[in-house]
């Protein structure tokens, strides 16, 4: 198995798996954001996006 | 400060609706067939043996001809380059220019003509192309009566466009409308040149070029399309629709400027790195190159300008859709012009070219970048032309996220494919002998992706149809009207400015001085080349210095300019014109007969011709390449076994007008499938494979291999060559240098029934004879009377053909010619010496 990824059939292989990385990652965060607390995910689509003005009006940055 | 009056504009905003609701309904059709073409990528049936399930047998038939793939690509790709972009493009510089220019559009009746006119053009584009008629040449398509009306639409667009900036309230001109100068004036120059060609009927002509120079036109065309159609007038676009919707000014105005002059001059050379390995000269695919890879800096520069605009207020991007929209599109640009460059690489470009990488990076930008701009500029106008709200916000971010993933995955599946495939391709046996794989089973391993293809296409068409609804929508929640604007209008203080006063400027002067020499260094030969480069590097120095010196009246020079529309626009013209000029003046006046040394093409004969023009027709070369590039691999794949560096030379395509190279391969390479002339024959050749192949593999593909997925063509063989017509075709190509004999039209006609003749004896007599079922029964004198006036032994003919040539040896070998750069390298490096457009790998 191990010799056919590396060396026969790299070629076929390592893009199909690349691409089911890339997949993978996303069908998993879609999946996260849609069995998330309905609190939370709230919580995380407001988190400040740094701009001055907004930091001003919603006083939420952490760092302000 | 000068005394103001004031006056009531009212704007004219019809245009506007009209031209966004073109692009809508076009945008919806173009990217219908692109699914469509998507799907017969993966299912032959769906180039029109479909029709027999959905029609209840009223259709009965293996395909259909106004629905293959080779008719139906251009159809897609000119409908969403010209119809979906246009009509999006002139909705976003009709609004922009009158509200920029405080003033309504110059001329009503020209807006008008020049709606109709360019739906014309598209509706007539809609027609002709599924019936085959077609130029063959890339996003040039279009046959020629329609490639005037083009022209002369386009050139009414320019009238009312700059007629308007004469009359402008407003004394300078804002960065969007320079971006919508450069793309009046380039495509002008670009459309014009790229299209010059001879007519030989009412629908069909020759283009003027043939052969390497026909495939540097194209791609300097086919690349500045992108540039000048699909990029700058929407960097236009994006300049004044996105800080209008941020409420935030644009974040740099000295990036802007070197921004579009960079982009407007560097963008115009890269057009060679389409021809990259091929028989293309070196010197101008290390130029193409080059030029690609300086464009990553201005086109990061115009996309970082376009977000950083939005500092202060990324939390919008949250809540409105035109900014997520705006955002979504600046990143595709900005990841889509970061992997053109790199694809531009030679070495990259080994692995890419050809595949579908290309495909998915061209789908990033049309896709992410315009379709996404379209989609931003049409939310955020739409309220405004029907003075009402948006229907639906959150149908519209619906339509983002789901048009997102259609992107996502489109790129992603053709980034797959087209690696996988490129590799594929290369691999070798043990020992590297030979190849590891048959080309079909490269196209049998992509298929999973092909599938995830136009399933990604779907989405992003069905995002696009929400989009489509929910301006249909907001038009009906409101009412059509024209905004009137109260405008303050100063006093002219405008500072004319002369011809002399535009070119006499140490900006000007020092850039023109430091390219010229730049140029010396390209075509002077050795030493003086470095002469040259001094030079470009003293004048480079002291164009820095003088701008630190002076920094003030640089600044004061440009907005003069900017405050001058006409100055503007032939410095303008100057820095769009020398890259074309240097790659192509030289190529023109070199790269022909006279100079030619190997392998020169042998022209074809009438019959051959004849089988040509209908390859084209069906077209053929939107699968089929016809450049086996200067690498190992190609060679050993689509090379004659018997011939020595069998790769495409330049001269085997010199008198084919127009050129077939192809950008894409979904089947194999066609450039040397035909061969010598057949024992005892005058006129019949003979391949890589034998008529009586050919006869079934076009007929039924899957005969020849079961994982093929071109379609079949049997109205080939139920339609008749136009003899009729070679006489006057073969005319033309004699005025275009193709060496034919001279000889009667009736003996033309004769010559090519006579080959005809011999095809279809080669297939009907002797052992083995092919059948053909509608005349089961026919003797085989009425088949070969029947078959040699058919299309398909025409194109058996040109197949057989391909790649034929004959030696051509100069005395003493070739000197060193002005003009071309490869032949001092190789006069400077014997070891070198290999024919225009090798590489080392070839040998």
């Amino acid at each position: 198995m191990f010799k056919r990824i590396t060396q026969e059939e790299w070629t076929t292989v390592v893009p199909i798996i690349s691409f089911c990385l890339l997949c993978a990652v996303f069908v998993a965060t879609t999946i996260r954001a849609l069995r998330m607390p309905r609190g939370e995910r709230d919580r995380l689509a407001a988190l400040p996006t740094g701009n001055d003005g907004e930091a001003a009006t919603q006083n939420e940055s952490p760092l302000s | 400060m000068a005394n103001a009056t004031t006056t009531t504009i009212t704007y004219d905003d019809r245009s506007v609706r009209h031209f966004m609701t073109a692009s809508v309904i076009w945008g919806l059709v173009g990217m219908l067939v692109g699914v469509l073409i998507a799907t017969q990528l993966s299912w032959w049936q769906m180039n029109g043996k479909f029709l027999e399930s959905i029609s209840f047998g009223l259709f009965k038939g293996e395909g259909l001809q106004y629905l293959t793939f080779g008719r139906l690509r251009p159809l897609h790709t000119n409908a969403v380059i010209f119809a979906f972009v246009g009509n999006m493009m002139f909705a976003g510089v009709y609004y922009s220019t009158q509200r920029l220019c405080k003033v309504r559009m110059a001329s009503d009746l020209i807006s008008r003509i020049h709606f109709w006119g360019w739906q014309m053009i598209i509706v007539a584009a809609a027609i002709t192309l599924p019936a085959g008629l077609t130029r063959g040449k890339e996003y040039a398509e279009l046959i020629w009566p329609i490639n005037l009306a083009v022209a002369v639409i386009w050139v009414l667009f320019a009238v009312n466009f700059f007629w308007t900036l004469s009359r402008r309230n407003e004394p300078s001109l804002y960065v969007a409308l320079w971006f919508y100068i450069a793309t009046i004036v380039t495509v002008t120059m670009l459309y014009v040149v790229n299209h010059l060609s001879i007519p030989t009927s009412l629908v069909h002509s020759y283009p003027i070029f043939g052969g390497l120079q026909d495939g540097l036109v194209q791609w300097w065309y086919g690349h500045n399309a992108v540039a000048f159609f699909l990029t700058t007038p929407i960097l236009g676009i994006m300049y004044y629709f996105l800080p209008k919707a941020a409420n935030r000014p644009v974040y740099s105005y000295r990036l802007s400027i070197v921004h579009f002059w960079s982009l407007v001059f560097i963008y115009i050379w890269a057009g060679p790195h389409h021809l990259l390995n091929t028989a293309l000269p070196r010197w101008l695919q290390m130029l193409g190159m080059l030029f690609s890879l300086m464009l990553w800096a201005p086109s990061w520069g115009g996309m970082l300008n376009g977000l950083l605009t939005l500092r202060g207020a990324w939390d919008r991007l949250r809540t409105d859709p035109v900014i997520k929209f705006f955002v979504g599109a600046l990143t595709f640009y900005g990841m889509a012009t970061f992997e053109g460059p790199l694809l531009s690489i030679r070495a990259v470009n080994e692995l890419s070219h050809y595949t579908d990488w290309t495909i998915g990076h061209v789908h990033a930008a049309a896709l992410g970048w315009n379709g996404f701009m379209a989609a931003g500029m049409f939310y955020w106008m739409a309220p405004r032309l029907w003075k009402t709200t948006l229907w639906s916000k959150s149908l519209a971010n619906m339509h983002f996220w789901v048009g997102l993933v259609g992107i996502l995955l489109y790129v992603a599946a053709m980034w797959t494919a087209g690696i996988t495939q490129g590799l594929m391709l290369g691999e070798t046996n043990p020992g590297g002998g030979t190849l590891k794989y048959e080309f079909v089973e490269t196209l049998k391993a992509i298929q999973p992706t092909y599938i995830l293809r136009s399933l990604g296409g779907g989405l992003y068409l069905i995002g696009f149809l929400m989009c489509a609804v929910n301006l249909w929508k907001t038009a009906r929640s409101g009412v059509a009207g024209d905004e009137s604007v109260e405008i303050t209008i100063p006093e002219s203080n405008r500072e004319p400015m002369t011809l002399g006063a535009t070119f006499f400027n140490d900006p000007v002067k020092l850039t023109l001085l430091g390219l010229l020499f730049m140029v010396l260094w390209i075509f002077l030969p050795p030493h003086a080349d470095k002469a040259a480069l001094i030079g470009t590097v003293i004048f480079a120095a002291r164009a820095v210095y003088v701008f630190r010196t002076n920094k003030e009246s640089w600044i004061h020079w440009h907005d003069r300019l900017l405050a001058n529309h006409l100055p503007f626009t032939i410095l303008v013209f100057a820095a769009v014109a020398i890259g074309g000029s240097v790659q192509i003046i030289p190529s023109l006046l070199v790269n022909r007969e006279k100079n030619i040394e190997g392998r020169l093409q042998i022209p074809y004969t009438p019959l051959e011709l004849a089988g040509r023009d209908i390859y084209i027709r069906e077209g053929c070369y939107n699968c089929h390449s016809q450049m086996i590039r200067t690498l190992v691999p190609d060679v050993m794949r689509y090379g004659r076994s018997k011939v020595k560096d069998d790769y495409s030379h330049l001269g085997e395509s010199l008198y084919d007008h127009p050129f077939q190279w192809g950008s894409k391969r979904t089947g194999p390479d066609l450039a040397h499938e035909g061969g010598e002339l057949a024992s005892g024959s005058t006129s019949m050749r003979l391949g890589k494979r034998d008529n009586k192949w050919h006869w079934f593999h076009f007929q039924n593909p899957r005969w020849a291999n079961d994982d093929s997925n071109m379609p079949p063509y049997p109205w080939l063989y139920e339609g008749k060559t136009d003899f009729a017509s070679l006489p006057g075709k073969i005319a033309v190509q004699s005025r275009l240098g193709v060496p034919t004999p001279a000889r009667s039209g009736d003996a033309i006609e004769e010559e090519a029934r006579a080959q005809g003749l011999e095809i279809a004896r080669s297939l009907f007599e002797g052992s083995g004879p092919v059948s053909y079922e509608p005349m089961k029964g026919a003797s085989s004198a009425e088949l070969v009377r029947r078959f040699s006036e058919s299309e398909v032994v025409a194109v058996i003919a040109y197949v057989q053909k391909l790649g034929s040539y004959r030696e051509v040896h100069k005395q003493g070998g070739s000197e060193p010619t002005p003009l071309d750069p490869d032949s001092y390298r190789a006069a400077g490096h014997p070891e070198d010496k290999v024919p225009a457009g090798a590489t080392t790998d070839a040998r």
